[in-house]
């Protein structure tokens, strides 16, 4: 009979140390995206117990803030329908794009959708500004401008998100289809039912940023909930208070996330982004044609509107040097802020992108956990931020950089993990198997194995964490210290005061900057994919 | 008749299809016998009209369907496909997967022919079902029905019994060469496997690297 190994033996049994590695990241990385969470929590709970607090508050909505919270879930429902119907008519043109065409437009969208949606607004201004000398009763502020500048800041994700949503149905499916009934029938009866979950998701992720983001509707005079969240903080000084006032906002935002979470896994899930497309070209009917063209139009308005806005309001190439020269400080900060964002949030991304491939009850709670951040207003996660860091001991943390980092790793590090998690399907198990058999110690492993195989997704995760980091204001502005400040918070400081020349030329900087980090990373793609010792894939699916 | 002058299909550096030329009579029951990656799909996918031909022309009863400036959709060429998956839809039901490719009959023919299919198939009894409750033997025969269901001309197979056991493919084989047969159709029947080939067909054609192999 087997004698019984000591309990402290069987624990030493199962762990490896890689194991224990991959518990201490997983730990920290958890702790960091949750942390805003906790202070939140812990605070609101100490306010209760010390009866400071009238726990009925976010029940108790007033009118005002009643018809808030509707204008401000229209908005983003608004917004995110939208953009989900504009992306969908946008990528049913690409189903007949050559692999190249395609590779160039989704990261295009990718690197236009990493541009700050106050940038946008900058441009629209400028061009209102314009118009309403000629047109003088054209509405230059409130809830329609909103719309219209959140839309067309969101269009290139949501046309991203649409051609992700596609691709994750079975194209056999669809040309199955093709061969019984004329294109049009197959798109509404085959290819939108099994892309509706995904479509759905797409939706939740667009409606759960706009709800977020304040920057645009407090631009154009528009008051949303997410601005009142913070006007209350400011105005009172209760942390508190802001989270209770925050609840019903967040109620509805992680309404919408738990609904949408299969879906964002299916989304996640795609085999390949890139092998959904047709032999020939469909044919639609005209009125589907003309509204495709009128998708296009817009896209290409958003595009133009972006560009010629910037050129034209920052005048001069000396405009735009003495702008970059007057913001250097801010400009220097935002880049390191954002180096450090990348540095801390890969390694622990990649342990929780592990985490998310576990079956069952475990993944599901990783979903959950990395999910949730995404819900909170980006305000509240500055006051969370503080909440959780400002004790006594850790009060070093709050000069220089460290908070700002922070913010935006608890902010950003969920989206590097589900890109991470994306890159690991790619992966087949056997090549670590395989690795773990021919190679002599594990950094050698790493090294030559494991490295390069989950490089290109780092490699893009790395290129949106700089672009998100890079843009992310709500919450940076609570937890920046004094005399320090980002770019994006110096632009959205002078943009109150109107379209400068100055404030265009930082923009357009900004622009630069994010389309940069987007040609970057897709360069670098390209050479991993296409460098040496790589055979070129042939331009079309496999024949048998 | 569908016809095939001098067909060339290429994906980047790869010849698929090779300045390819075939007539393919009606009524005739043939098999595309090749290895694998040797462009039999491809070809099949040219005369469904799901790939544009790069050079040639490829005609159904006299009339151009597919030519590098002229192409007819798949749904107007009156063909059916069975694909190498099953590729049945998860959101509709065996009936509904079936209703779906008959869509433009009235009400009361196409409840008459799905009826007359799920019997000869033997699959009344999984009607209500939707593909993810049904074998993976029952999933080809409900593919089959859906693709007899509008009487099309001819009858494309890409390879439709891959990885089933032998029993259960020796009684669909013979289940696809009674169904085409009773139904005047033409068949075209790409598969990498001589027994499936001589089964149901009564002419073979080797293709290979592109090319009929003469």
């Amino acid at each position: 009979m087997a004698t019984p190994r000591p309990f402290f033996l069987k624990i030493r049994g199962r762990l490896s140390p890689e194991q224990c590695m991959y518990a201490l990241v997983l730990g920290v990385f958890f702790l960091l995206i949750t942390c805003p969470l906790i202070g939140l929590g812990v605070d609101l709970l100490y306010a209760a117990l010390k009866g400071n607090l009238d726990l009925s508050t976010p029940f108790l909505l007033s009118s005002r803030r009643l018809g808030l919270l509707a204008a401000s879930i229209g908005l983003a429902a608004a917004v995110a329908f939208s953009g989900i119907v504009t992306g969908v008519l946008l990528v049913s043109l690409l189903w007949r794009a050559s692999r190249k065409i395609l590779v160039v437009v989704l990261l295009a969208m990718l690197a236009f959708a990493a541009i700050p949606p106050y940038i946008h607004a900058l441009t629209w201004s400028s061009l209102l500004g314009y118009v309403t000398g000629f047109l003088p009763g054209v509405p230059v502020t409130g809830w329609g401008i909103s719309y219209w500048v959140e839309f067309m800041a969101l269009l290139p994700l949501a046309t991203l998100l649409s051609w992700i949503a596609f691709a994750s149905v079975d194209f056999h499916l669809v040309e199955a289809g093709r061969v019984f009934r004329p294109d049009m029938e197959t798109f509404f009866k085959i290819l939108l039912p099994l892309s509706a979950p995904a479509l759905g998701a797409a939706f939740g992720f667009l409606f759960l940023i706009c709800c977020s983001d304040y920057s645009v509707p407090s631009l154009f005079g528009a008051d949303v909930y997410a601005l009142d969240i913070f006007a209350q903080f400011s105005a009172t000084g209760s942390s508190a208070l802001a989270s209770l006032y925050a609840l019903p906002l967040m109620v509805v935002t992680i309404i919408v996330m738990i609904a949408c979470r299969s879906g964002i896994r299916t989304l996640a899930q795609t085999p390949d982004w890139l092998s959904a497309r047709f032999g020939t070209a469909p044919r639609f009917p005209r009125f589907f044609v003309g509204l495709q063209a009128i998708a296009c139009g817009i896209i290409a308005l958003q595009i133009l509107i972006l560009f010629s806005g910037l050129i034209l309001t920052t005048g001069t190439l000396s405009t735009f040097t003495r702008s970059v020269a007057m913001a250097h400080g801010e400009l220097t900060y935002s880049l390191l802020i954002a180096a450090g964002v990348i540095l801390i949030s890969l390694p622990l991304a990649l342990a929780a992108a592990y985490e998310l491939r576990q079956p069952g009850l475990r993944g599901a709670v990783a979903w959950i956990l990395v999910l949730l951040p995404l819900a909170i207003p980006a305000s509240l996660t500055g006051i969370g931020m503080i909440l959780f860091w400002n004790t006594p001991g850790l009060s070093m943390l709050y000069p220089g950089l460290l908070m700002p980092i922070l913010v935006s790793v608890a902010r950003f590090a969920p989206f590097a993990a589900i890109i991470l998690f994306v890159q690991l399907r790619f992966i087949d198990p056997i090549l670590f198997d395989a690795a773990a058999v021919f190679s002599r110690s594990r950094l050698e492993t790493w090294l030559q194995i494991r490295f390069p195989l989950y490089a290109p997704g780092l490699l893009v995760a790395a290129g949106i964490l700089a672009a998100l980091t890079l843009a992310e204001l709500g919450a940076t502005l609570v937890v920046a210290p004094p005399g320090h400040g980002t770019l994006t918070m110096r632009i959205y400081n002078y943009l109150h005061y109107g379209a400068a020349g100055e404030v265009a030329g930082l923009c357009l900087l900004i622009t630069i900057l994010t389309l940069m980090a987007g040609a970057c990373t897709i360069a670098t793609l390209y050479w991993l994919y296409r460098g040496p010792g790589r055979a070129p894939e042939p331009d079309g699916r496999k024949s048998e | 008749m569908i016809v095939l002058e001098d067909v060339v299909k290429t994906f980047g550096n790869h010849t698929a299809v090779d300045h390819v030329s075939l007539e393919i009579p009606d009524h005739a029951h043939i098999a595309i016998l090749g290895p694998s990656g040797s462009g039999k799909t491809t070809l099949l996918r040219l005369i469904a009209g799901l790939e544009m031909p790069d050079e040639g022309t490829i005609s159904m009863n006299g009339r151009t369907v597919s030519s590098p400036d002229m192409f007819v959709s798949p749904s107007e060429r009156r063909i059916g496909f069975v694909f190498q998956s099953a590729a049945l839809w998860p959101h509709m039901t065996v009936a509904k997967n079936i209703l779906f490719a008959i869509d433009s009959l009235l009400e009361p023919e196409q409840q008459e022919r799905l009826a007359s299919l799920l019997d000869r198939m033997g699959i009344s009894h999984i009607r209500d079902r939707f593909p993810d409750q049904i074998s993976g033997g029952e999933a080809r025969r409900v593919a089959l029905a859906r693709a007899l269901a509008p009487r099309p001309e001819t009858l494309l197979f890409d390879e439709p019994l891959t990885n089933l056991d032998r029993p259960l493919r020796d009684d669909l084989l013979n289940l696809i060469a009674e169904s085409v047969r009773a139904d005047g159709s033409s068949m075209l029947y790409v598969t990498h496997d001589e027994y499936e080939a001589t089964t149901v067909a009564d002419t073979i054609i080797r293709f290979d690297r592109g090319r009929v192999l003469r």
